[in-house]
């Protein structure tokens, strides 16, 4: 664990030569717009449309629309304040991914992190009832490929690379491969 | 950007003398991936398991990063994950903040402080689920992936990965000179 600290010590250390203020060129209303639509596709794999903002004094913000996912219209209410989402409402639609970004994306970042080795943990437990045992092992699911179908490519069995993303995931459990990936694209 | 770079001054090297680009030397072709066989420590379970940390992974990335993006960072979320997992891997900070340096945004002039703060925040903690994800992708097979972190620290060029090199041990002090 303290390796890993190092490591994410070293990356923060890195990051802030990226934060160097700017001064702000779009209004506060588009980036009190931008700030929802973002939080949308982020936490509910939406879209928007419709989008209408209001000020509320002291750049505050209330953003309302129509939040879409494959087809399926709702409708939204987002507050912001200094351009940063406050809260935000769909109704009757889940989050589909992500986390809330109300508390620092850090600790969001540990917890995804957790999560994500506690679903791998979980398929290790003796429970055998779970859902994904009638998982078709061969399905092709595209929720992260490129759109053009054309980007992919199969080098070897069991390998598969995309060009616009320069990597290649184990074909069967979708791991990512940096042999591979070294081998198609040499970064 | 990173890898772009490296790759553009090669193919034009090679395109001078008119060379297809796999004529140059490669690295040696990792073994194909044989489609694991059932067993205790491999179902059907885990597999879909596996896939569905990438698709959650990924369809948090989607939305803020572009498909190269991505790929980058799963690069570095690849080898923070071998650091972190493996005793005799180190990552090299340099290396590291060269990395992340390519993922500052080309327009960052015209762009809001909010924005870039977004960008940053994201971009951390994005680099942290990629490595979350890594090392619960291979919590099982921490040696054989402790292997391909080495194999990629001794064949690969300093350049090409994110682990810091050996230091070779001083050499000893010369014997001092026979007094006449």
């Amino acid at each position: 664990m303290t390796r890993m600290k190092r490591s994410l010590a070293g990356m923060g250390a890195a990051l802030s030569l990226l934060a160097v203020p700017i001064p702000a060129l779009a209004s506060p209303a588009s980036d009190a717009k931008n700030a929802c639509s973002a939080e949308l596709r982020r936490d509910y794999n939406a879209g928007t449309e419709s989008v209408t903002v209001s000020e509320r004094g002291y750049d505050r913000f209330v953003v309302n629309g129509s939040a879409e996912r494959r087809g399926d219209y709702r409708d939204f209410n987002c507050r912001t304040e200094n351009g940063r989402v406050q809260s935000l409402y769909v109704s009757g639609m889940s989050r589909e991914s992500g986390s809330s970004n109300n508390t620092g994306k850090a600790v969001a970042a540990v917890g995804v992190a957790v999560a994500l080795a506690a679903i791998i943990a979980a398929a290790s437990s003796k429970k055998k009832s779970h859902e994904y045992d009638r998982y078709d092992e061969d399905r092709n699911s595209d929720y992260y490929r490129p759109s053009d179908s054309g980007d992919s490519y199969r080098p070897a069995g069991g390998v598969i690379c995309y060009r616009r993303q320069r990597a290649c995931y184990n074909r069967y459990n979708d791991e990512y491969l940096s042999g591979w990936t070294q081998h198609e694209f040499r970064y | 950007m990173l890898g772009f770079k490296m790759l553009t001054i090669p193919a034009l090297l090679v395109g001078l003398v008119a060379l297809p680009i796999p004529a140059l030397a490669q690295v040696a072709a990792p073994p194909a991936v044989t489609k694991p066989k059932l067993g205790p420590e491999d179902t059907p379970a885990l597999r879909a398991k596996k896939r569905e940390a990438a698709k959650r992974l990924l369809t948090l990335l989607k939305p803020v990063w572009s498909d190269e993006e991505i790929g980058r960072i799963m690069y570095i979320g690849w080898y923070s994950a071998a650091a972190a997992s493996c005793d005799e891997l180190e990552i090299d900070q340099v290396k590291l903040a060269k990395a992340l340096e390519t993922f500052k945004p080309a327009d960052e002039a015209s762009l809001s402080p909010e924005r870039i703060k977004f960008l940053n925040d994201n971009l951390l903690m994005d680099v942290g689920m990629a490595t979350g994800w890594a090392m619960a992708g291979h919590y099982r097979d921490v040696p054989k992936f402790c292997a391909e972190g080495r194999q990629a620290k001794t064949q690969l060029a300093a350049d090409k990965h994110l682990f810091e090199m050996d230091t070779p041990a001083p050499a000893p002090a010369p014997a001092p000179a026979p007094k006449p």
